[in-house]
C-alpha cells in the first residue's frame, strides 16, 4: 500500500522498541495468543470431564435432561455463532486489505450476532429458572429424575462460563470498533484484530462441542 | 515496515468453511433424530471434531501457520484426553479388581439434593 494512503486514512503503527521488526512483533503476539488458547482448552476440559463422568454414571437422567432443552434454540445459536465467526474472519481480512469501512462493518455484524446469541441464551435460562431446573439446592422441579440437578449444575457451569466468554468477546469487539474507527488497523498492522479473532473462533469452537453434547445426544 | 507483507488467504477458503460448517450443523441435527444405539455419541463427536478442524484450519489459519500454534493446541488437546482417560479408568472400573463393601466405595449411589440432607 502507498504511504500516502496511510497518512490520510490510517495512523501508522510504531513497532515497539524491543522488537526487531513488525513481523517479529506480530509472530510474538500470536505465540502468546496460542498459549492462552491452549490454556482455555485445559480450563474447559475440567467441565467436560465432569460432564463425561456424570453422563457415564447416570445415562438415563442425561437422556431425560436432553429432552428438557430446546434443540431448535440450540441450533439457531449454533448457526448464529458460525455466522459471527465468518464475519470476524472477514473483518480481519478487510483490515489486511486496508478496507477501513468493511473492517468496521464486519465487526458490527459480529457484535450483533454475539448479542443475538446472548438474548437466546437468556430466553433459555429464564425458562429453566421458571421451571426450577437449577443446580444443587436451588433445584425445585417436581416429578423428574432424582439426579437431574446434577445435569443442571453442569449445564449452567458450561453454558455460563461459555456465555461469560461471549460477553468478554463483545467487550473486545467494541474496543476493536473504536480503534478501527480511529484508523489504527491497516495492511501493515492489525495484530489486535487477529488475536481477538482467534479468541472469538475458540469461543465458537467450544460451542461446537457443547451443542451436540447438551442439546442433541440423548 | 513495507517489507512486512502478510499472507492473505484466498476468500474461497473462508466462504467454503462457512458453508461447510452450516451443512455439518444441519447434518448433526438430522442424524440426532435417529437412534444409532452406542454410535449416537461417537457420530455426534465425529461431526463436531470435523467442524472444529475446519474452524482451526481455516478461520484460525492453522493450515497456513508456520509458528508453534499447532503444537500448542495439539498439546492441550492431548492433555485433555489424558485427563479424560485416567479419570474414566477410575470411574468406569472402580471395584472391578477389589470387591467393594456395599455402600462404601460405590461411586454410583443415588445423589440427593443438598437441601434434602439433614445436615443442611
Amino acid at each position: 500500500m502507498s504511504n500516502q494512503l496511510v497518512s490520510q486514512e490510517f495512523i501508522p503503527h510504531e513497532v515497539a522498541h524491543h522488537f526487531d521488526d513488525a513481523h517479529q512483533e506480530f509472530e510474538s503476539a500470536k505465540i502468546g495468543m496460542w498459549a492462552f488458547l491452549a490454556q482455555e482448552v485445559l480450563f474447559f476440559s475440567g467441565l467436560f470431564v465432569a460432564y463425561i463422568v456424570f453422563r457415564y454414571l447416570y445415562p438415563d437422567m442425561f437422556v431425560e435432561a436432553n429432552h428438557h432443552l430446546s434443540w431448535q434454540l440450540g441450533t439457531i445459536n449454533t448457526v448464529i455463532l458460525i455466522m459471527s465467526s465468518f464475519t470476524m474472519v472477514m473483518s480481519v481480512r478487510s483490515a489486511q486489505l486496508s478496507q477501513k469501512k468493511a473492517t468496521f462493518n464486519y465487526l458490527v455484524a459480529t457484535l450483533v450476532f454475539a448479542g443475538c446469541f446472548m438474548v437466546i441464551k437468556g430466553i433459555e435460562y429464564s425458562s429453566k429458572i421458571q421451571h426450577g431446573l437449577l443446580p444443587a439446592k436451588w433445584f425445585s422441579a417436581e416429578g423428574v429424575s432424582e439426579t437431574l440437578h446434577l445435569f443442571y449444575g453442569i449445564y449452567f457451569m458450561l453454558t455460563g462460563v461459555h456465555g461469560l466468554h461471549v460477553l468478554v468477546g463483545m467487550g473486545l469487539i467494541i474496543w476493536l470498533m473504536i480503534r478501527t474507527k480511529r484508523g489504527e488497523f491497516y495492511a501493515d498492522y492489525y495484530t489486535p484484530l487477529e488475536m481477538v479473532g482467534l479468541y472469538w473462533h475458540l469461543v465458537d469452537l467450544i460451542w461446537i462441542f457443547l451443542f451436540p453434547l447438551l442439546y442433541l445426544v440423548g | 515496515m513495507s517489507d512486512n507483507h502478510h499472507f492473505i488467504p484466498p476468500l474461497k477458503y473462508y466462504i467454503g468453511t462457512f458453508i461447510a460448517l452450516l451443512i455439518l450443523t444441519a447434518v448433526t441435527v438430522w442424524v440426532a433424530q435417529f437412534d444409532l444405539g452406542p454410535l449416537n455419541e461417537p457420530v455426534a463427536l465425529a461431526i463436531a471434531s470435523l467442524k472444529a478442524g475446519l474452524v482451526l484450519g481455516f478461520f484460525m489459519g492453522l493450515h497456513w501457520d508456520k509458528g508453534p500454534g499447532k503444537l500448542f493446541f495439539v498439546s492441550s488437546v492431548v492433555a485433555m484426553l489424558i485427563f479424560i482417560l485416567f479419570t474414566m479408568t477410575d470411574i468406569a472400573f472402580r471395584g472391578d479388581t477389589d470387591a467393594m463393601e456395599s455402600g462404601y466405595h460405590t461411586i454410583n449411589s443415588p445423589v440427593k439434593v443438598i437441601k434434602s440432607l439433614p445436615s443442611h
